[in-house]
């Protein structure tokens, strides 16, 4: 215990005393005003009076559904409060509480809402104009501010600046913002115009360099490494089943690999040029001896390019159509067989032969030309080539 | 006697589901393997006694072995001439759930292994075997078949033996000394592989030792070694095919190991060239395949490329010893193949002796080997 306390009062102990003071409970009272947002600023508000207007704020009223969103944004947004039934907190009110109490009471007014960016905007704009009214002031001078102006708004618009003089500032950054990237694809389109032009040249280099190999490399020399080995393992393997005898020696004669390796050889048949099937070498005669395997990769499907289709011309279907073989031939032929043409009798084949009964009796069937029977042999001789063909028993 | 034809491919290798006794996978190739596609057929024997194709998957390149799943009955493994591994599921068509690809050159053969069921082995001709795992992307270990280059010990540089004069004239064209045609999983132990490749050496190798390679030796007298099998009832009796047109059955107790050959002062190939329980002749070509019988100890199956396959028994006693292996001889020989016999195999859960077999002819056939004429 110091001896200030002792004593008697003085001005000093006055003082320390105000200030030691136990005025907890007036600023409570106080804050209380400032309160949460979205509530009424008091200490004795009826608590039903706190909802109704969170459900107003919140857009709970038929006819503020437009504005649902910046409602929303205000009423979760500090300072935002309905101050009437609220008695005036007295001297001790915070100066600033009454300044929200204005601003509460011009955001009340619902037609006037906007969404929050434009409120922002709004208010950066009073400011704004605000300073540039002081500076006008200053300034005494129009002109001045307006040069103000254009100084500030070149911090957004840049080069733009005179398109976008009555647009906010939002506006205009969204703008610059979109002008930005359309000009960086414009860029960016320029720019991959290049690199198409850049790839096509190295894809025509590229192929360049790849016919050059081509020629470099010409098809005989592979044929004549990899089908060489092939066709040497091939006469070896033939060889060894040649070699064998009895039964065996008959199947490995009667087997389709033994053929194959003979024909592998023989060169007739070789590895095409892409290694995963066999095919014919174009020079090869006719594969006579080549087994004959159904599978997709054989030599026989790889000719299939190089013969004509002789039913080219006959639409898909259309061969059920053909009931006679005369009707196929000219279908086959493309017309070029007539029914005048056409012999139902294999007897055509004799063209020495005079009409013996029998073939005339056959002619009349047909329409063969009786020009071409000629009789070129004596009748005697004809009589025993007739003889000939006709008997059965002839051995 | 059923058949199955494969028409546009050619049989390489052919399997009995071990699951159900009537499924039947085989691994095909189009013009013989040389080039072209490959596919997979899964086959069901029906009870009125045909073969119907249930499943097939078409493939880049041609298979040349099959291999059922020991874990999961929808699934079966195949080797490719690409090189690659893969695995098909029967609900799954079309593609594979797993493509393994490693190795460098054809897998020419894959085994699932029988006592641990959760990973198999593949052989290729870049000389290596690779044991994968279904649940795995990447092998879970290589092993080097070239034992040259394996450093196993300072004899592995004078295990090759001289070449034959048939082996010098081809090696210009075609180099299958590192070639492992063949590598098995013992029956009798998960971590235990046999394996053969084309410079005539019959391999032993367990998984789990630091040096996997434990037995070394020349089987075929320098000649090719195209198949083994392990026995299933005696785990150290084996049995190897080669292109000397014979099979030989050996007794592993009898061969010296990699560790008393690296301690031995005698030349190391002089000592790996061992003397088999027995040799089989009578094939009149290379043989491709054996396979030991699941139900008898003294049977196997040879399938070969005089376009047979061929029954060995011992003919003289059933019972089980091994002193009765010098006494196996033909017990028939299955004619009806018109191309080479490529692929054979055991039924497991069919009437003991019931085998199937595919060839170059585009054929599988199921038949009883009891039957077989002399």
């Amino acid at each position: 215990m110091n001896g200030a306390e002792c004593g008697p009062s003085n001005a000093l102990t006055k003082l320390q005393s105000h200030t030691a003071k136990d005025n907890s409970l007036q600023r409570e009272f106080n804050r209380g005003f400032a309160g949460a947002p979205g509530q009424f600023r008091g200490v004795n508000v009826d608590r039903q009076l706190n909802q109704d207007f969170r459900e107003f704020s919140q857009g709970g009223r038929p006819g503020v559904s437009r504005a649902n969103v910046s409602l929303h944004t205000y009423a979760d947004s500090p300072g935002l409060s309905l101050g009437r039934n609220i008695a005036p907190g007295g001297a001790s009110q915070a100066h600033g509480a009454s300044e929200k109490w204005v601003d509460d009471f011009a955001q009340l007014n619902i037609q006037k809402r906007d969404f929050g960016q434009r409120h922002a905007w709004e208010q950066s704009q009073r400011g704004d104009w605000q300073k540039q009214f002081m500076l006008q002031q200053s300034q005494q001078s129009q002109q001045g501010a307006m040069q103000n102006q254009q100084q500030r708004q070149n911090q957004y618009q840049g080069q733009y600046m005179g398109q976008y003089l009555n647009q906010n500032q939002f506006g205009r950054l969204g703008n610059d913002m979109i002008e930005l990237s359309h000009s960086g694809m414009v860029n960016g389109l320029h720019d991959n115009s290049v690199f198409d032009d850049q790839f096509k040249q190295l894809e025509r280099e590229l192929q360049e360099q790849n016919a050059e190999q081509q020629q470099e490399q010409p098809e005989v020399v592979y044929e004549d490494v990899d089908n060489q080995g092939f066709s040497e393992a091939a006469r070896d393997v033939r060889d060894a089943m040649l070699s064998s005898s009895g039964s065996t020696g008959v199947k490995f004669r009667n087997s389709d690999f033994f053929h194959l390796m003979e024909s592998v050889a023989e060169k007739r048949v070789q590895i095409s040029q892409d290694g995963k099937s066999l095919e014919q070498r174009a020079s090869a005669p006719p594969a006579s001896s080549v087994p004959q395997q159904q599978h997709p990769n054989h030599p026989r499907d790889s000719l299939k390019h190089y013969l004509p289709d002789p039913l080219s011309h006959v639409k898909d279907g259309a061969l059920d159509d053909f009931n006679s073989p005369l009707a196929a031939a000219k279908a086959v032929s493309g017309n070029q067989v007539s029914t005048s043409d056409w012999i139902m009798d294999d007897d055509w084949l004799d063209m020495t032969a005079a009409p013996t009964p029998a073939a005339a009796n056959a002619s009349k069937t047909t329409a063969l030309p009786e020009r071409q029977k000629v009789n070129l042999m004596p009748a005697e001789w004809q009589e025993v080539y007739d003889d000939y063909r006709h008997d059965d028993d002839f051995q | 006697m059923l058949s199955y034809r494969t028409t546009g491919y050619n049989g390489y290798g052919v399997q009995y589901s071990p699951f159900f006794d009537n499924k039947l996978a085989v691994a095909t190739a189009a013009n013989y393997g040389l080039v072209g596609n490959g596919r997979l057929f899964v086959l069901s024997i029906e009870p009125d006694g045909t073969i119907k194709q249930q499943n097939i998957w078409d493939t880049q390149d041609g298979l040349f072995d099959v291999a059922w799943s020991e874990i999961h009955e929808n699934q079966v493994a195949v080797s490719s001439g690409d090189g690659s591994i893969k695995i098909f599921d029967i609900m799954v068509p079309q593609f594979p759930i797993q493509n393994y690809k490693e190795h460098t050159k054809e897998v020419f053969s894959v085994n699932w292994n029988l006592v641990d069921k959760g990973n198999f082995i593949s052989s290729s001709w870049d000389g290596t075997i690779k044991l994968w795992s279904p649940q795995r992307q990447a092998s879970i270990l290589t092993l080097h078949g070239n034992t040259s280059s394996a450093s196993v010990n300072p004899h592995m540089s004078e295990t090759n033996p001289p070449k034959t004069h048939n082996q010098m004239g081809r090696s210009s064209a075609v180099d299958t000394t590192n070639c492992i045609y063949n590598a098995t999983f013992s029956p009798h132990s998960p971590s235990t592989i046999l394996s053969c490749n084309g410079s005539s050496h019959l391999q032993v190798w367990d998984t789990r030792a630091p040096s996997p390679l434990q037995m070394d030796f020349i089987a075929h007298g320098g000649l090719e070694v195209l198949s083994c099998d392990w026995n299933k009832y005696q785990s150290s009796v084996v049995a190897s095919a080669s292109s000397d047109k014979s099979v030989r059955i050996w007794d592993l107790r009898m061969l010296p190991t990699i560790t008393s050959q690296a301690q031995s002062p005698i030349t190391a190939y002089r000592t790996r060239t061992a003397t088999p329980l027995a040799q089989l002749v009578g094939h009149q070509f290379a043989i491709r395949k054996v396979t030991w019988s699941p139900h008898s100890a003294d049977e196997l199956l040879s399938a070969s490329y005089d376009m047979t396959c061929k029954v060995w028994k011992n003919l003289n006693s059933p019972n089980i010893q091994s002193s009765s292996f010098s006494t196996m001889a033909c017990f028939g020989t299955m004619h009806l193949h018109r191309e080479f016999v490529i692929g054979c195999d055991y039924s497991l859960w069919g009437e003991p002796g019931w085998a199937a077999s595919t060839g170059w002819d585009e054929q599988v056939y199921v038949w009883d080997s009891k039957r077989l004429s002399h």
